[in-house]
């Protein structure tokens, strides 16, 4: 079981993209989610001590995985919650799971930058070479 | 891409350059700007010339930069019968703005307490991420905000009658139909009215030198003169927007089979702008644009009571006027002629503005004779303009010109040329005082990852799309 991200500067310079190599379909969530958080903030110094449940549906595996990280940039906003844990399970074109954060005023790292949305531009999700792989671009 | 230069200062890309084009590009900008601009305009342009309904040309002003779908700097008009809207071609912060604030205080009486002003303006305006803002609404009262804009600010005290006049629309955008805004986006916008947010979001202290007056007539009309510190508010409709933008987006994407649209980059996702869907999405717009200009319109607001309360004096007596608020990301319902035939088009305008010229009814009797003031925003370094709208612009750029400077770098790359607290060094040696949410994000906004503002400038006045004013200098700047 291993994943990865790394940040990809000439997918749109102007804003944040990002890449994921993953060996399974949840780990390839979680990492574009790690990546989304550390957009933000330090996601090593925010605790997991806030827990939300969440189920998301959409139609094919892409949109779920812009759902998702939708979510996380909605809760950021809605209740002020950065996350850092993420226990979730993927299933056909639906995530359920428990994600784990802190509010923003209780973390103590230096906090990044706004993430305005996900966008589609470039916006990819595929198995390649026997993994999960996952290119997004976020609006900051 | 093949250009065909058919003026000074404009470039075509015929329309048989792609399959699918209906209408040219015009690439508009010096020599120097066009050569410097990346492949990805081109190819980002030319897809918005395929879209459906579009009108005569697909417009890139000289600060156009690769953005999601159009590229920033893109104005496009379709036909509102039979042509299409796009949330790519508004950008994700609906109605992000600048808004331009005069003061009757002069570089004298702020340079030597501008860091305790900088100081105040930064711990009493929320920015950077999570900050809740200065208003605290019910739903109910947030639909009252996307539907009266500026109106409900100076029913409730947060602005003055004289402001209203001095913003685009009136600060008002008719058409706003708050049961077309989902639940999410009113639960995320709803604590944030009266924040900054972060990025190349800003609020600045500038000074006006007389060597950078361009034109007095037009300056004394704006309420500007020599010596005297303006203040300039840029930030848009916060998560309400980013949400509405988001949540069509799918809307759009599922929904383009229908309407047997095929767009080259799913960020050009649009509808029929008579469409349900398109209908939808244009009165979610519109309740973001409005809940836009109430965003800068209460930051005016605490603007006015820090300075009020550093410098002991009535924010009237202060003499803190709005000179003009300009929405840069935003599509409008206006009458252009095209071909010679004048029409109804719904113009998109994605980091571009408004620049209507003299006498157009739209701009206040104050401006009228003059044209409209059009803001644009530099990087924090090298400073902003204020420039007049032109007859020309109506003729050549559905009344439309720059935004601001573009960058050339990625964000990364400025982080390795420079650290945060360096940065604030190098600029406080310069005379700006900078204070920041977050270092690493100050970096990133450096005056050297943008173009040349002065250069973006100099090719709109020379194009003729609108004319400089005024140069206005940064001494302070709060960032997100």
């Amino acid at each position: 079981m291993a994943y990865s991200y790394r940040f990809v500067e000439d997918l749109c310079f102007t804003d944040v993209g990002f890449e994921v190599e993953a060996d399974t379909v949840e780990e390839l969530f979680v990492a574009s989610a790690l990546a989304t958080e550390a957009v933000m903030a330090d996601v090593g110094k925010i605790r997991p001590v806030v827990r939300r449940d969440i189920e998301i549906k959409a139609e094919g595996l892409d949109m779920l995985l812009f759902s998702f990280l939708e979510e996380l940039i909605f809760l950021k906003d809605s209740e002020g919650l950065l996350f850092s844990r993420f226990d979730i399970m993927v299933k056909d074109s639906s995530l359920k799971g428990r994600i784990y954060g802190q509010p923003i005023g209780e973390y103590e790292g230096e906090l990044g930058r706004d993430v305005k949305a996900v966008t589609l531009h470039q916006f990819e999700v595929k198995k390649r070479n026997g993994r999960f792989y996952a290119r997004v671009v976020l609006d900051i | 891409m093949r250009l065909k230069r058919i003026s000074e200062y404009v470039w075509e890309i015929p329309k048989t350059e792609k399959e699918g084009m209906n209408v040219p590009a015009l690439i508009f900008g010096t020599e120097k700007i066009v050569n410097n601009l990346e492949e990805g305009v081109f190819e980002q342009i030319t897809n918005v010339a395929c879209l459906p309904g579009i009108v005569r040309a697909a417009l890139c002003m000289p600060d156009g930069h690769v953005g999601y779908g159009f590229p920033i700097g893109g104005v496009a008009a379709f036909r509102t019968d039979g042509g299409v809207i796009s949330p790519g071609g508004i950008g994700f912060d609906i109605n992000c703005g600048m808004r331009l604030v005069r003061t009757d205080l002069t570089v004298e009486e702020v340079q030597p307490r501008v860091k305790e002003l900088v100081d105040r303006l930064f711990h009493r305006i929320p920015a950077g991420v999570g900050a809740k803002g200065l208003l605290r609404l019910t739903p109910s009262e947030f639909e009252e905000v996307m539907v009266k804009g500026v109106d409900w600010c100076i029913e409730k005290g947060y602005g003055w009658e004289e402001d209203r006049e001095r913003i685009e629309s009136y600060g008002r955008i008719p058409g706003a139909d708050p049961s077309k805004v989902s639940k999410r986006a009113i639960e995320r916008g709803l604590a944030q009215m009266g924040t900054l947010g972060s990025g190349n979001h800003y609020l600045e202290v500038q000074i006006v030198k007389g060597e950078s007056i361009f034109d007095p007539e037009v300056a004394r009309v704006f309420g500007i003169r020599e010596d005297q510190v303006v203040l300039m508010i840029h930030c848009g409709s916060r998560g309400f927007g980013h949400q509405i933008g988001t949540d069509y987006l799918k809307v759009f994407d599922s929904a383009m089979p229908k309407y047997g649209i095929k767009v080259r980059d799913r960020e050009l996702a649009c509808a029929p702008f008579t469409s349900p869907e398109g209908q939808d999405y244009y009165k979610a717009m519109v309740c973001a644009a409005n809940a836009a200009f109430v965003n800068r319109q209460v930051i005016l607001h605490r603007v006015r009571e820090v300075l009020s309360d550093v410098f002991h004096r009535d924010p009237r007596d202060l003499g803190l006027e709005v000179v003009y608020d300009v929405a840069h990301n935003i599509a409008k319902v206006e009458r252009h002629v095209v071909d010679g035939e004048e029409m109804e088009v719904l113009v998109h305008r994605k980091g571009a503005t408004r620049s209507f010229g003299p006498g157009h009814p739209e701009i206040p009797e104050i401006y009228r004779e003059v044209g409209q003031p059009v803001i644009i925003g530099g990087s924090m370094e090298t400073g902003s303009y204020l420039l007049v709208g032109t007859e020309k612009a109506m003729k050549e750029s559905f009344g439309s010109t720059a935004h601001g400077s573009g960058r050339t770098m990625s964000r990364h790359a400025a982080k390795r040329q420079i650290r945060g607290s360096e940065l604030r060094q190098r600029m406080e040696e310069r005379g700006i005082y900078v204070r920041a949410v977050t270092m690493s994000g100050l970096a990133e906004e450096a005056g050297f990852a943008y173009k040349n503002i002065d250069d973006v400038v100099e090719a709109v006045d020379r194009i003729g799309i609108s004319r400089k004013v005024v140069k206005l200098k940064p001494i302070g700047n709060i960032k997100g």
